[in-house]
């Protein structure tokens, strides 16, 4: 797994870079321009946004390359490889952007009314590990369902298998969420509310102080649910590979 | 003897056109075998099949006892008909990433190989000539020591210099131990390297004949029978 993420890296070290490089160098002139602060924090939003919907699409086209590719195929590796190399692929990518936007945001930290941030800051350890775990199994479980979406329409022989491929992910997608929604009250796009925050505000503005968070157990059966899709997901992927896809 | 790779009534279709119709042969240890004919026919698809790229719509094929799959892959070594390196490589990074990935893979072989087809290591791939970067792929494939090696057309579309040079490199390198399939058209070309040869035609085995024994029955070579079979 690591060889094919060290091979992955090696082949789209350019855009990566390139990307990186502007990102950093884009927030540098913002920081350094004289224009409002709103306006630099929002130039620097939409930066990073864009930057984010690139390397989401690049790791998209890793995943497509190695399970498609005459020279992955080959190789003999276990077929679900192809899926932890594209994962840790894309956290990574992730995690480097979460690092440069963290610079900024450390401009930004000191300039803008901070009080809010200091009392998260002062939230217990556990709402912080929550956070962190919900934000990595969405993370994952998000990847997964583009992998075997991918998968599922590079199963197809045929002529159309991006647009067959869209059409999968709104169904899929749709179908997820109803489902969600009819057992548990909440869809696939929320977060599982692992923690719940509760903050005062009077007139517009959050009062010192009053930022709290509540863990519950609501969470646990939309998480499980989305656990059991990410593994008969990889089982899908699997078969798609082993038994559907053609290498080319 | 036992049999190195069994194919059993291997068919593909795609939608409704059948590009191989039920076939079936064996290939012992240590043969040379030319897979012919004309293009269309199937060789390329037979190939990947065997090679573990394409699932069969039916039938199956084991190397040395074991099922097609991921342990077969480490079995065989497949050049196939295009280029498998990536565009960024350099031929030592190619060469690199078939070492990272093969544990059969022999780095003293290849560099021997390398210099006998003069290709420079410092070289990117992108920028190698088609004759070339057949070289590369032969190295490549040929630089493990496995039992089965598949060659894809090795010579299709290159100049007569460079033809030679392949061919003296297959014959030169190919572990005498291991089997190995060629595929091609060019007939004439490599006839003289075949210990047997199949006729694929229309996606059937038409023919499954040793060269020495197709000589004395039918008094002609290779390259007349596949004349007589696939002219039109």
């Amino acid at each position: 797994m690591m060889k094919l993420l060290k091979y992955d890296l090696r082949r789209n070290a350019n855009l990566l870079l390139a990307v990186c490089a502007v990102l950093i160098l884009c927030e540098l002139a913002l920081i350094l321009s004289p224009a409002m602060l709103e306006v630099k924090l929002g130039v620097i939003i939409v930066a990073n946004f864009a930057a984010a919907v690139i390397f989401m699409i690049n790791n998209l086209r890793v995943f497509d390359y190695n399970i498609k590719s005459v020279s992955r195929r080959l190789l003999p590796v276990n077929t679900l490889s192809y899926v932890w190399a594209s994962l840790v692929y894309g956290i990574l990518n992730t995690l480097a952007l979460i690092v440069i936007a963290g610079g900024a945001g450390l401009y930004f930290l000191g300039r803008l009314d901070a009080s809010f941030w200091a009392d998260a800051f002062k939230l217990p350890l556990y709402v912080w590990i929550g956070l962190a775990l919900e934000a990595v199994f969405t993370t994952v479980y998000g990847f997964l369902m583009f992998y075997v979406v991918i998968a599922l329409a590079r199963s197809i022989t045929k002529k159309g298998a991006f647009w067959v491929g869209l059409l999968l992910f709104l169904v899929l997608s749709a179908v997820m969420d109803w489902l969600e929604n009819l057992l548990f009250g909440q869809d696939s796009t929320q977060p599982f509310n692992m923690v719940t925050f509760h903050f005062e505000s009077t007139t517009g503005t959050i009062t010192h102080d009053s930022l709290t968070a509540v863990a519950g157990w609501r969470w646990f059966g939309s998480f499980g649910f989305e656990l059991l899709l990410s593994i008969a997901f990889l089982f899908v992927i699997k078969w798609c590979v082993e038994k559907r896809i053609e290498a080319r | 003897m036992d049999a190195l790779l069994k194919v059993n009534g291997i068919s593909k279709t795609y939608g409704k056109k059948q590009v191989l119709d039920g076939v079936s042969f064996d290939i012992g240890p240590g043969r040379l075998v030319g897979l012919l004919g004309s293009n269309g026919s199937g060789k390329s698809t037979l190939m990947q099949i065997v090679a573990g790229l394409t699932p069969a719509t039916a039938g199956d094929i084991s190397v040395a006892g074991e099922p097609a799959g991921r342990k077969t892959k480490s079995l065989i070594s497949y050049m196939p008909d295009r280029p498998i390196t990536e565009s960024w490589m350099k031929v030592k990074d190619a060469i690199a990433f078939y070492n990272d990935f093969y544990a059969d893979f022999d780095m003293e072989k290849a560099r021997e190989m390398l210099d006998f087809m003069k290709l420079d290591e410092k070289n990117g791939v992108s920028v190698l000539s088609k004759g070339m970067n057949e070289r590369l792929q032969l190295t490549l494939a040929l630089s493990r020591n496995v039992s089965l090696y598949l060659l894809d057309e090795p010579i299709g579309g290159v100049d007569p210099v460079a033809r030679g040079k392949i061919l003296d490199a297959i014959v030169r390198f190919y572990r005498e131990d291991s089997s190995l399939i060629i595929s091609t058209h060019l007939v004439r070309d490599m006839e003289r390297i075949f210990d047997e040869v199949m006729f694929l035609q229309d996606g059937r085995i038409v023919l499954h004949e040793e060269v020495e024994n197709l000589r004395m029955k039918h008094g002609r070579s290779v390259d007349d029978m596949f004349k007589e079979v696939f002219g039109e």
